[in-house]
């Protein structure tokens, strides 16, 4: 996109960024109390919360690299949106996701905190309090480094001009403006998408034309059509490691155990709702790849011989994209930094205030804020997270490949063990808070183990994070089954509403589990 | 503690690099299967509980089997 833009292509940007500031400021007038600020006052129809969980997960970022994966390593790059999506999403939808929306929970944390106690809710609510701010500032500084490249602003002044459109909506509208926005994001997204891949592919002479090409450029691209890599393939991604490590562990930890997904279907207007958007989810994400990983292949033939992969995408837009699509396709990537910015901000936010600070301050003064008070704080909350994700931005140029590592690495250590803790105590009532503490920290000691450079080659793959994945959530799920039977069980009262089998069938649980949720819609309230 | 985790992980990482390439489409099908058709072992009102009418259109069932078939497609006669 070095090209810059024309006067019709800066046209098309600044109406989709007035489109956004009057779709988002518009939910403000319907923020009365936290819970609409944080849960959309649990208003959220299943098509927005489909879109909004879709566009939440693609960023810009995801543009450029999957593309670039997919220049260097073929289709087996696109597992991560199709087989890391629709069974993961499967299983949010009908086993995890209405346990949440009934317990009457904003966050994940505390969900699993009433199950396995503070400790485990303070553990984890940290981990991804930390997570959400640092990708932030990296989000926030890909926004500055987009504008500088295409438009040649100001890094500093771009860092502001973002932090300033992204937090007067969210600020304001909370997640319900978040998810509107969201829906115009998406839209913007996959016409900017289907744009470009449309003219890459009549560049190229089709779809027959792009197989037949690439497979002819050479041997080393003989598997750049096949979704199935054997277990010693040079790449990252064996269909061993993709069964076990992306399909079971992986993707379902991600669908059901990350705030920024979860949250949208908390809002849902119904537990029907909070289903169904999560189902459309992953038929939405069929069309990822398909937006992001044929322009890599495309771009194979139109731009061969890269040394840098992921200037893929930015090359084919300069190349192939005439004025008008280019401000288009610069619109597609503004929503995908955008559309995460705005949910990442949203999301911190709630676990801040939810599990770290709000329990913090409740705990020193004693006493609970009102409505107003506590929909303040939790406006203002937002508005000191998004500052410090500004602050740490131009950080993050100097120190990039630092802070994306070390949030990758906290990022890999903890998903196995949550989700295996997650799903004993859902499907499980033996799981105790002894069991889930130990498992938990064994399945992180496991993972900082495995991530050591004394355990370099101990597997085939060059990049194990699939396999570290995989072997942490069993071992987890074996700590957190031993520990559990060697100490004393869960009083069946503190288990009411929390497993399986009594939400499902008890009545009177399920009576009392109705009539929590609509004192909560109608007051706006925290159980 | 990298000798007793290569005792432990050598042998099932070996066993992993011996099976052949067919038996990752009839693991990938499993996966895909398997949880859209553990679905209809549900009841139907709790698949359709909160939903505003009982029409057949809301039955999330449905939606499940209608939504896997495309990944199904693609990752057994395409891929």
């Amino acid at each position: 996109m070095n090209g810059g833009l024309s006067g019709l292509d800066t046209a098309i940007v600044l109406v989709y960024l007035a489109g956004v500031l009057v779709i988002g400021t518009t939910f403000s007038r319907y923020v009365k109390t936290s819970g609409d600020f944080l849960l959309a006052g649990r208003a959220l129809p299943f098509w927005a919360i489909g879109m909004s969980i879709v566009v939440s997960d693609i960023g810009a970022t995801d543009f450029i690299a999957v593309a670039g994966g997919t220049y260097r390593y073929g289709l087996a790059q696109a597992n991560f949106d199709w087989l890391g999506s629709m069974p993961a999403l499967l299983i949010a939808a009908f086993l995890i996701v209405p346990f949440y929306w009934r317990s009457g929970v904003y966050t994940v944390p505390e969900f699993l905190g009433r199950r396995y106690g503070d400790g485990v809710r303070t553990f984890l609510a940290l981990a991804w309090g930390v997570i959400l701010v640092l990708n932030l500032g990296i989000m926030i500084h890909a926004t500055a480094l987009l504008m500088r490249t295409v438009l040649g602003w100001d890094p500093q002044l771009s860092i502001w001009i973002t932090t300033g459109i992204v937090g007067i909506y969210t600020i304001s509208g909370g997640l319900a403006a978040v998810v509107m926005t969201d829906v115009l994001q998406l839209i913007i997204m996959f016409v900017g998408g289907a744009a470009l891949v449309a003219r890459a592919l009549y560049e190229v002479g089709g779809l027959a034309a792009l197989r037949e090409g690439v497979l002819n450029q050479g041997p080393q691209y003989a598997d750049h059509f096949s979704l199935y890599l054997p277990h010693d393939t040079a790449t990252p991604f064996p269909w061993t490691g993709i069964v076990l490590g992306l399909g079971i562990v992986l993707s379902v930890a991600y669908y059901t155990g990350n705030q920024t997904i979860v949250q949208r279907a908390l809002g849902a207007r119904s537990e029907w709702d909070a289903k169904a958007g999560v189902l459309l989810a992953g038929f939405l994400k069929l069309f990822i790849p398909l937006l992001v990983a044929l322009p890599g292949l495309a771009a194979i033939l139109i731009v061969p011989d890269l040394q840098n992969a992921d200037e893929a995408v930015p090359r084919l837009i300069a190349q192939l994209l005439p004025p008008g699509l280019r401000g288009l396709m610069f619109a597609a990537f503004l929503a995908a930094l955008m559309s995460s910015v705005d949910s990442n901000l949203n999301s911190a936010a709630t676990l801040w205030s939810r599990d770290l600070l709000g329990r913090l301050r409740r705990r020193w003064a004693r006493s609970e804020l009102g409505t107003a008070a506590e929909l303040r704080f939790g406006r203002i909350l937002s508005a000191v997270l998004l500052l410090a994700a500004a602050f740490i931005a131009p950080e993050i140029e100097q120190r990039f490949s630092n802070i994306y590592n070390a949030i990758q690495t906290v990022f890999s250590l903890i998903q196995g063990p949550t989700l295996a803790v997650l799903l004993l105590g859902i499907l499980w009532r033996g799981a105790n808070r002894y069991g889930g503490a130990a498992g938990l920290a064994a399945g992180v000691g496991l993972c900082l183990l495995l991530n050591s450079p004394a355990m370099d080659g101990l597997f085939t793959s060059e990049e194990p994070f699939l396999f570290v994945a995989w072997w942490s959530f069993v071992f987890t799920l074996a700590v957190t089954w031993i520990v559990s039977r060697l100490t004393p069980p869960e009083p069946p009262e503190r288990l009411r509403g929390l497993v399986w089998g009594e939400v499902r069938h008890d009545e009177a649980v399920q009576a009392a589990l109705r009539r929590r949720v609509a004192r909560l819609q109608g007051e706006g309230e925290t159980p | 503690m990298r000798s007793i985790l290569e005792f432990v992980l050598g042998p099932i990482d070996a066993a992993l690099g011996a099976l052949p390439l067919w038996s990752a489409r009839v693991a990938v099908a499993l996966l895909l299967i398997l949880p859209a058709a553990a679905v209809w072992r549900l009841s139907r009102d709790w698949v359709l509980r909160g939903a505003p009418d009982r029409a057949k259109w809301r039955d999330l069932r449905v939606w499940a089997a209608l939504f896997i078939v495309p990944y199904l497609m693609i990752y057994l006669l395409l891929a």
